[in-house]
């Protein structure tokens, strides 16, 4: 089912507790009368769980990278020495 | 947090948790691994408000990479999520709105669905992390991805959110029958 944009601003408002209490009574009603709509409060969670899941593994992928360059740059060769030196037994 | 503030962040200091970590008998690999954790912890803290560099900025990652490698390492709770082990660090109940319905499920599908995702919808993810994500308004949204205003940001947000929606639907439901 395709949610019209104020139902989806709706939901969106109140799963991201920007709601009013009117909004939420509102929600609650048709919560309360659209089966559907339940389902997509579950997946919509779901999804917002997921986007920052993805948010986090980019920032994890830019942090790799910036290791990786670290320690292979000529410039940083005193921060490697020193790092990799912790390690040596 | 810009690229230069995380490499200024990293040079300074990466090698104070390294030396805590090898000192305990751990591994470089495990040093970056909480490292990168605690700077996306405070990343995290900085959204919606510029971050600024000072001395205790350093104090404060470095004390969640410790607490982090503690948890993981000494305590072996290396599968615990990120959210389990920071809940309650400093008082931050973390963000309640991503609280995963499905967070006892296997980290399989999410990792399945991430990687549909990175695939096949690239810009519709961009733009949503921007937002949900990095928290950026309306307007700073509409700027970075060329819209014409706020309206046709929210409604092509709104798009986005739907198609992902139904992405994430569709691949969880397919991972539930392909282990049930």
């Amino acid at each position: 089912m395709k949610t019209s944009l104020d139902n989806q601003q709706l939901m969106e408002d109140c799963l991201l507790g920007q709601a009013t209490g009117t909004q939420q009574a509102l929600l609650q009603a048709k919560l309360l009368l659209d089966p559907e709509l339940r389902d997509e409060v579950y997946w919509q969670r779901r999804t917002y769980a997921i986007i920052r899941e993805y948010g986090r593994m980019q920032f994890r992928n830019e942090l790799d990278l910036l290791h990786q360059a670290l320690f292979a740059a000529p410039e940083h060769r005193s921060f490697r020495d020193r790092v990799l030196g912790f390690f040596r037994k | 947090m810009t690229k230069t503030m995380v490499e200024v962040l990293y040079l300074r200091i990466f090698p104070a948790v390294a030396r805590y970590v090898a000192k305990r008998g751990g591994t470089l690999e495990e040093a970056k691994d909480v490292f990168h954790d605690a700077l996306l912890v405070y990343h995290e803290k900085t959204f919606n408000r510029p971050p600024i560099l000072r001395l205790d900025e350093g104090a404060y990652i470095f004390g969640v990479a410790r607490h982090l490698w503690i948890k993981r390492y000494a305590e072996n709770q290396r599968y615990a999520s990120l959210d389990k082990l920071i809940a309650g660090l400093d008082g931050d109940s973390g963000m309640d709105w991503a609280d995963d319905p499905q967070s006892g499920e296997p980290a399989p599908a999410t990792q399945r669905i991430l990687r549909v995702l990175q695939t096949a919808g690239q810009r519709c993810m961009q733009l949503l992390t921007s937002f949900y994500y990095e928290k950026l308004d309306m307007q700073e949204l509409a700027r970075r991805f060329g819209f014409s205003g706020t309206r046709s940001a929210t409604v092509q947000k709104f798009k986005c959110l739907e198609k992902v929606r139904k992405v994430v639907k569709e691949k969880s439901l397919q991972y539930e029958d392909f282990v049930g």
